[in-house]
């Protein structure tokens, strides 16, 4: 077992520490310095140069801003993934996504209601913010669960819209 | 004629600091307005004198017309400068300026009314014999008149807000049966954006461009152009990358359009700068679309091929003088390109995307301009638009312009909210991009945000790299706390053996 398994987008990359000069990625040795100035980082490895930010951390996420673009990535050390392996074969119920409003706004109209089959890509609710209506739409196909919020009230970010397993 | 001394800037961000600037430039005083949430902005900072307007809502700060203008009759101004958006276009305010016997540097109320409604400025440039894209010459009262019009020139159609732009209360129809519920959420859109429901049907273009000229009128009746603004790339009804020159534009072309845009600004008596914007067919055929009666977002390109300061022209007109530069006076030289940096999220239909600029590296080099108004530490609300920066780079090719541009865009680091910065990468770097085969539709036609975001190998083991040693100096740390603290036995030897 490695000391991290590291979970970012739809790569999955094993991560052993040797010292603060060496690490090993997927099992290939890597040479590496690594510099931090609170959540600034300045990494230089393979004679590339990267400048990154740590935005915020938990117990295993951390999500890192590099290159302009927003990372979520998720560590787990060896406890998670021991207790992962224990928990995987009784983990039988299904994957909820849970769709969060993305800015504050208010809910014009909700286009969807519990029990419907939606696809990637559906629209579920009109979310009105900065004076512009925007449609909320789901990344994952399922079937509406729950539906937290009413029309016509307000939302803040990361309030629960809607739940679909 | 009066000398302009002080000039109060009834707006806020990057376009109050762009007039400031000329305003020192001229030796004029300035004085910014901010609401409570914006005292620590640039804006505020660099006026000579700023003044607190109210709470955060436009509606109680930069749109609240008779603070603004008890505070320009308090601070002794001169003038008021309006910006973009806000109360620019706000024929009511601009009067209400002048009645308090101070100078609007932007067109007199008149104008602003007949330009500001479209569908009266489509009457007053098709009567000039300007050509127009065919549309209901009245606000659509009810759905049969919509169906109606559908019928009579075929689909899709096009509903639009009479009371404003940014496409808002704007919606494509592409079918008869689309439209009743179109109709109905434009009407409620415009009724939210602009105070005003009316919407007005236009046949919708395939594949046009959207191609506007600057234009600069003096109290004289004397207009002249300042050449055109491709603004194609859209995205939401919402530019976001502007050139200057078109790369479809022939000086014969140019003059013919030119001519045509002060003949439509004059037609409305209008005065100081404003934008002729046209939509231009495979045919370079072009027809009026709309005209903006107020400094455009993206006049710095203008400002970078012809090397005039439109504020300071702004000033000149509104302080009564004949315009500075004769038609045969204006010459354009190079090529420049304007990227609208947006909080925005470019993976997620470009939702706007709002939270504290954590960190923020601009770019710098060669003939490269940026008109930005936050800085490092601010935040970008959802109260305002979410524009964070205006990156200009100019080249004496397009070529070279759209090098620099992609080389200032790599320097720029902004973290701690999402942007469109690495969106617009893509767009300099896509082929019908460089080769200037594009319309309106290209981000529809070719945007695909999973190709965006960079999943290099190289990318992904550094962020691996950062993240698991960030964590594990977090734990460590902790441990370390821990165990000064002397607890239990246990639980230092756990924490000691998976560290």
């Amino acid at each position: 077992m490695a000391d991290y398994l590291v979970k970012i987008e739809d790569n999955i990359i094993s991560v052993d520490l040797i010292n603060t000069n060496k690490i090993k990625i997927n099992d290939k040795e890597i040479q590496f310095d690594l510099k931090f100035k609170d959540e600034e980082c300045y990494l230089t490895y393979k004679n590339k140069s990267f400048e990154a930010t740590v935005l915020s951390q938990s117990e295993s996420f951390v999500v890192v801003s590099i290159n302009n673009d927003i990372y979520e990535v998720e560590v787990k050390d060896r406890i998670v993934q021991l207790s992962e392996k224990f928990t995987k074969n009784k983990d039988v119920k299904a994957k909820q996504v849970i769709v969060r409003a993305p800015m504050p706004g208010l809910v014009l109209k909700i286009l969807v209601n519990v029990g419907q089959k939606v696809e990637k890509g559906s629209s579920l609710l009109i979310l009105e913010a900065m004076k512009m209506e925007n449609e909320i739409k789901t990344n994952n196909a399922g079937i509406v669960k729950e539906i937290l919020v009413k029309e016509k009230t307000a939302v803040e970010k990361g309030d629960i819209l809607i739940v679909i397993e | 004629m009066k000398k302009i001394k002080k000039i109060l800037i009834a707006n806020r961000g990057e376009i109050a600091v762009r007039v400031i600037r000329t305003c020192k430039d001229l030796g004029i005083r300035t004085v910014s307005v901010y609401s409570e949430i914006d005292q620590n902005l640039p804006h505020v900072r660099l006026a000579d004198e700023a003044y607190c307007i109210g709470r955060a809502t436009p509606a109680e700060s930069y749109l609240n017309k008779q603070k603004i203008i008890d505070i320009a009759l308090k601070a002794q101004v001169d003038a008021i400068h309006p910006g973009y958006g806000f109360l620019s276009e706000n024929s009511e305010f601009s009067k209400m300026v002048q009645d308090a016997g101070i100078i609007f540097i932007g067109p007199p109320p008149e104008a602003i009314e007949k330009m500001g409604d479209k569908i009266s400025a489509r009457r007053l440039v098709s009567a000039a014999s300007i050509p127009v894209v065919p549309g209901t010459d009245a606000p659509v009262m009810d759905l049969n008149q919509a169906i109606e019009f559908g019928r009579k020139y075929g689909y899709p159609i096009l509903l639009k807000a009479a009371g404003g732009g940014g496409g808002k209360g704007m919606r494509i129809v592409k079918m008869e049966s689309e439209l009743t519920s179109a109709l109905r959420s434009a009407q409620s859109e415009a009724q939210t954006a602009f105070g005003d429901n009316r919407i007005y049907i236009e046949k919708y273009l395939e594949n046009p461009r959207h191609i506007e000229f600057q234009i600069l009128c003096d109290s004289y009746g004397n207009g002249i152009h300042l050449g055109e603004r491709e603004c194609s790339i859209q995205r939401r009804h919402q530019k976001i990358i502007e050139e200057s020159p078109s790369v479809i534009m022939t000086p014969e072309l140019r003059d013919k359009m030119g001519r045509a845009a002060v003949k439509a600004a004059l037609s409305a008596n209008y005065r100081n700068a404003g934008t002729i914007e046209f939509l231009v067919d495979k045919q370079s055929n072009f027809y009026f679309l709309e005209m903006n009666t107020r400094l455009q977002v993206e006049h710095p390109v203008t400002e970078m091929v012809t090397q005039i300061d439109i504020v300071k022209e702004q000033i000149n007109i509104a302080e009564g003088n004949p315009l500075s530069y004769s038609q045969s006076q204006i010459n354009f030289r190079g090529h420049a390109i304007e990227c609208r940096i947006y909080a925005e999220d470019y993976e997620n239909n470009f939702l706007p995307s709002i939270g504290k600029i954590k960190k923020l590296k601009s770019a710098a080099g060669a003939f490269i301009r940026e008109d930005r108004g936050v800085d490092e530490g601010n935040e970008i609300s959802v109260y305002y638009d979410p524009m964070i920066s205006k990156l200009i780079a100019w080249g004496e090719t397009r070529d070279i312009a759209l090098k620099r541009m992609q080389r200032a865009l790599e320097e720029y680091k902004l973290a701690g909210i999402k942007t469109n910065i690495n969106a617009c990468k893509w767009i300099l770097n896509h082929k019908k991009f460089v080769e200037g085969d594009f319309d309106t539709h290209f981000i529809e036609n070719y945007y695909n945000p999973e190709i965006i975001k960079n999943k290099r190998d190289e990318i992904i083991e550094a962020i691996a790299i950062i993240s698991t040693i960030y964590l594990n100096n977090q734990k460590a740390s902790y441990d370390h706390t821990i165990k000064n603290k002397d607890v239990s036995k246990w639980k230092s030897k756990k924490l000691e053996y998976f560290r």
